[in-house]
């Protein structure tokens, strides 16, 4: 509720009106002071004038006759005017009459005021003398205090009326003073006490208006009561209803994560399981969804009557055992085997067909993090291909996990500070005995200026999304190096995932059509990404080589080497593995594998390159076999690019 | 011969009017003032004078001689800057044509004073006399010293000729009705 603040509405009109009243008598005051005075003051003056105006033409012909005895009789008929003090008549300079009254022309000359009138000979206008009347202001003066007094008298009354106004006002608005001070404490669940009578209709009007207010507002304030309960009911089975659906998987009805979450807060010592359904996603395929749901209910139910304290879904096809207490290692992995027994001893059925289900389970008789720990036992379970796994404090996994994070840090610090760098390899022309280009490894740049081999983190950054940026950096840098080193070509490594990332192909075009470099850039695709079941790679392949590009296929010879998309995706270059050619000058097998591989090549129309040659025996075989191009550390080491 | 003349101014006084001296020279000042405040007397005299002529009866020819001297005295041929010339002339010799101005009469016997007169209000002739009773004839104005001087105008006479003056006299004259 506001405080009461300012002024009441009784003493605001009483301060306007006295406002208006001080205005009015203020102006009045002014008006009198500063016209009512003069005005008088004008009038005395025009009266003295009027005296003198009427008496120079009998004083003006008199002296023209030279009448002495009758202007001296003019200038007494004119001394018979109380107010006039003196008259003077000057003839060129020369006072010829002075007449004084004795009494009251002693009195201060601020009394007084001069009046000059010139006397003119009768008929022309020709100044013959000057009239001079000191007039006296006493009536003037006696006026001035006659309109003060009266004016002291009006402002009197003025007062007087103002007063009994204000009174008047304030007795007027009392009852809604009494009103206001009854709404003060109002409760609209009380009886509401207006003992204020007023004979004023509008008073009377506002109290009965409150009054009905009053019990309008009780019987809302009823309703608004009985509404809110309802709602408040309402409410809570809400919020229960929703309670519930947070915290229960809606499938088959079991908590959820985030009830199991909750729970193992309140947890301390318990076995923790996730088992995990063997190859759900194939149940899903054969028969759909609708039979991996339901399989999924009776799998529940199935669980559920296992020997746990309580039973969890958190996934899609995993669920969690709690059993509590403290466990040891094989009374765990004893109670697990059963669970496991039961599980894959129980037939589930969708319709006529028998779906029988396999588990894997990871889990954790350690103190917090549970679900962490127990996940972690499951992933090392598919890992090693072994049906239960419970967690141990010595795998040192989390040792792993944090340099994973190390390393993916690493990485995303050296994108962001351009430590992602391109290195050169030379590609040696045997025929032409010659460099004919370079193959760009990139290499991580550490703080301290170390630098870091793919091996430790290009792995990582597959998985971690970095790889693509890594990639467009590459090829943003290898295009601009070698955009003015126009007798070089340059292979960029790129794998599947780049190949299927529209926005990284996109980036590749885009920049080798800006850096005009498409006729002498060689793109390396892995033979061990199996490349040939992608569309997407033989649309870019084409779409590379409608631009000038040519192709390469890396590490040929690990993989399945199917010949055919050699032929279909028209590549320019084989580079043989690494792994036969590494011991290629005493490896007979090797030698004739390599042997049939370029000999199928030059029959294509196909250029080899032997990576790995790493001595002088190594190069010299290569040569003998026919190899088009070699590349290792024989011929030159990764470089810089600046040192090419 | 000396003697002779002193006879002759004697016999003159024996038979001549009697003047009192204080009225002549009373007169003698103001009349030509009042003749002055006639209202168009300064357009009609800017070059030529306004010829102001004492008319007196024979046996007065002294006395008028005294009257011009004196006006000429207080006037020096001029009056406000405007010539100014006081002649005087015998009844009988009287020219209206000439002494258009203004004439003022000494005494005379009552047939000359009210031919003349009669002839000098025709030709619209403001006519000062000596003698108030001389208003009677229709003289224009008259000149008394009585408690104090009193100027009298003929409103009849005034009338007559037509004459207007300054506001300001009517103001201060007696005016009487006398045909």
């Amino acid at each position: 509720m506001r405080s009461e603040t300012g002024y009441s509405l009784s003493t605001k009109i009483i301060f306007y009106v006295l406002f208006v009243a001080l205005v009015v008598l203020v102006s009045m005051f002014f008006v009198f002071e500063h016209i009512g005075k003069k005005t008088l003051y004008e009038v005395e003056k025009e009266k003295a004038k009027l005296v003198a105006k009427m008496f120079a033409p009998q004083i003006g012909i008199n002296l023209y006759l030279g009448f002495e005895d009758k202007v001296n009789k003019a200038i007494e008929q004119i001394m018979t005017e109380k107010d006039i003090l003196a008259v003077y008549l000057v003839k060129d300079g020369e006072v010829l009459k002075k007449v004084k009254r004795s009494q009251k022309a002693a009195a201060s000359p601020i009394e007084t005021f001069e009046i000059r009138m010139p006397v003119y000979e009768p008929g022309g206008s020709r100044q013959i003398a000057v009239l001079k009347l000191n007039y006296s202001s006493l009536h003037y003066k006696e006026m001035v205090e006659k309109m003060t007094q009266l004016l002291l008298i009006f402002f009197s009354i003025a007062t007087l009326l103002f007063i009994a106004l204000a009174y008047q006002i304030r007795q007027r608005l009392m009852p809604l003073k009494k009103v206001a001070g009854a709404l003060a404490d109002y409760d609209a669940k009380g009886d509401l006490m207006l003992e204020c009578e007023s004979e004023d209709r509008e008073i009377k009007l506002i109290i009965n208006a409150v009054e009905e207010m009053h019990e309008n507002v009780s019987a809302y304030m009823e309703l608004q009561e009985n509404m809110k309960q309802i709602l408040s009911q309402k409410v809570e089975e809400k919020t229960a209803q929703l309670w519930q659906q947070l915290h229960t998987d809606q499938l088959t009805k079991l908590p959820n994560r985030r009830a199991l979450m909750e729970d193992l807060s309140k947890q301390s010592e318990a076995l923790l399981a996730i088992v995990n359904i063997d190859d759900f996603t194939e149940i899903n395929d054969l028969y759909g969804h609708r039979a991996g749901d339901i399989i999924l209910k009776n799998f529940a139910d199935t669980i559920m009557e296992l020997d746990a304290n309580m039973v969890y879904r958190i996934s899609g096809d995993e669920f969690v055992l709690v059993k509590k207490g403290k466990f040891h290692s094989e009374e765990a992995r004893a109670f697990l085997k059963e669970v496991r027994s039961k599980i894959e001893k129980t037939h589930f059925y969708y319709e006529e067909n028998r779906v029988d289900i396999r588990v894997t389970i990871g889990a954790t008789i350690e103190e917090s993090p549970m679900i962490e720990q127990a996940d972690m036992a499951l992933k090392e379970a598919r890992k090693q291909r072994k049906p239960i796994m419970i967690f141990s404090s010595e795998w040192n996994l989390e040792t792993r996990y944090r340099e994973n994070i190390y390393w993916i840090r690493q990485i995303k610090s050296a994108l962001s500070q351009k430590r992602i760098v391109p290195y050169a390899q030379p590609l040696y022309d045997l025929g032409a005995k010659r460099i004919k280009g370079y193959e760009i490894l990139v290499r991580l740049i550490k703080e301290n200026g170390e630098v870091v081999s793919p091996y430790k983190f290009l792995q990582l950054a597959q998985k971690s999304y970095l790889y693509h940026y890594m990639t467009m950096q590459m090829v943003e840098e290898s295009c601009a190096f070698f955009q003015d080193r126009k007798d070089l070509t340059f292979s960029i490594n790129l794998s599947v995932e780049d190949i299927l990332n529209p926005e990284t192909v996109s980036h590749i075009k885009e920049k080798i059509i800006h850096y005009g470099v498409a006729h002498r850039v060689i793109f390396e695709l892995l033979e061990s990404e199996n490349i040939e079941i992608y569309p997407e790679v033989e649309s870019f392949v084409r779409e590379m080589k409608d631009l000038g590009c040519q192709i390469a296929i890396d590490d040929f010879g690990t993989g399945y080497s199917n010949f055919s998309y050699l032929i279909k995706l028209k590549v320019d270059y084989i580079k043989i593995d690494g792994s036969l050619i590494r011991n290629i000058h005493n490896d007979k097998n090797a030698q004739v594998i390599v042997e049939a591989i370029n000999d199928f090549a030059k029959k294509l129309g196909i250029r080899t390159v032997a990576e790995f040659v790493s001595n002088e025996m190594i190069y010299d075989k290569v040569c003998e076999l026919g190899i088009d191009v070699a590349q290792g550390y024989y011929i030159e080491e990764p470089m810089q690019l600046e040192k090419i | 011969m000396r003697y002779i003349a002193i006879l002759l101014i004697f016999l003159q006084s024996l038979w001549g009017y009697a003047y009192n001296e204080l009225l002549l020279d009373a007169q003698s000042r103001i009349y030509p003032k009042l003749l002055m405040l006639e209202e168009n007397i300064s357009s009609r005299h800017e070059i030529s004078p306004i010829v102001f002529t004492v008319v007196y009866a024979p046996e007065d020819e002294f006395v008028a001689e005294r009257v011009v001297q004196k006006i000429e005295s207080y006037y020096d041929h001029s009056f406000s800057g405007i010539p100014f010339e006081v002649e005087m002339s015998a009844f009988d010799e009287l020219e209206l044509s000439r002494h258009k101005d203004a004439i003022y009469i000494l005494k005379g016997d009552d047939d000359q004073m009210k031919r003349t007169i009669k002839l000098a209000m025709k030709e619209k002739i403001p006519v000062f006399v000596y003698d108030f009773k001389d208003l009677r004839f229709g003289a224009l104005f008259a000149l008394t010293i009585e408690q104090s001087t009193v100027i009298y105008l003929n409103r009849a006479a005034l009338h007559k000729t037509g004459l207007l003056f300054a506001p300001s006299l009517y103001g201060i004259v007696r005016f009487v009705d006398a045909e």
